[in-house]
């Protein structure tokens, strides 16, 4: 596809530490993992190491990051459009500055 | 357009491309256990020079008539090396891949970047396309989780 042509964002492994952190404690308290998984269509055995890592007490959100944005190395520019089409909108807010100022007008104004 | 200066070309045999290019490859391929993705793939005596070419590796065929160069065992032998400090579990199943088989058999760039493709492992490809052959990235599905997601832009927005 050409939506590739608008991306000049860094890669999801490159985040910053800090806003890896936020975004996953953020992800993990809507407990939205499963979703975003289904979302992109990981495979089975994908979800269930996932699975089998929560059940160890690890961040299931992290896991996913890790191979959504480690295997297939979709950007953060990506995950900006992923966290718009499932309305995740304080997680698009929580990476905003790592997409180009431009698309912040997908953000919706934050409900009182 | 110019031509383009690029380290290595597809028929470079991956035992000759230098040990710090295969170390940051190998540390690509260590996320999520990619490296066992990548060798559950190998095809058994592949004539490596002749499926280097962009598009020459047809997998479905060739993985159809000769089967798979290794089994669960040898795979989880590699698993279970012991890693020296700094050395990657990747780097161990490369050199391993590298050296094995007859003169043509032995795997080249271009061989790896499309079972790369193959397997659906884009930070490898990406990788292998842009610093070892400065090729563009190469294309992604439109279904699956290799697939980009866009924002939908609108006309007005371009």
């Amino acid at each position: 596809t050409s939506s590739g042509r608008e991306d000049n964002s860094m890669a999801i492994s490159l985040l910053p530490l800090t806003v890896r952190e936020q975004l996953c404690e953020h992800l993990d308290s809507l407990n939205v993992w499963q979703q975003l998984a289904a979302f992109v269509k990981l495979y089975p055995h994908d979800v269930q190491h996932i699975q089998n890592l929560k059940q160890r007490g690890q961040s299931p959100s992290n896991e996913f990051l890790n191979i959504w944005g480690g295997q297939y190395n979709h950007t953060v520019y990506n995950l900006f459009a992923l966290f718009h089409k499932m309305k995740l909108h304080h997680a698009m807010r929580i990476i905003k500055d790592h997409v180009e100022e431009k698309f912040h007008k997908y953000i919706p104004r934050s409900v009182p | 357009p110019d031509p383009k200066y690029s380290k290595y070309n597809r028929c470079t045999e991956l035992r000759r491309v230098d040990d710090n290019d295969i170390y940051k490859l190998a540390k690509i391929l260590d996320v999520n256990s990619c490296w066992r993705k990548l060798m559950s793939i190998i095809p058994k005596r592949l004539d490596a020079q002749a499926c280097s070419a962009a598009g020459a590796l047809n997998y479905q065929e060739i993985s159809t008539n000769v089967g798979l160069k290794y089994t669960a065992q040898e795979i989880s032998l590699i698993d279970a090396e012991r890693l020296s400090a700094g050395q990657s579990i990747s780097q161990v199943m490369i050199d391993e891949w590298k050296t094995s088989g007859k003169q043509n058999e032995r795997p080249t760039v271009g061989v790896l970047l499309q079972l790369l493709v193959h397997s659906e492992i884009y930070s490898a490809a990406d990788f292998v396309a842009t610093h070892f052959l400065n090729e563009p990235k190469p294309d992604r599905p439109v279904d699956g989780p290799a697939a980009h997601i866009s924002l939908d832009l609108c006309s007005g927005d371009l």
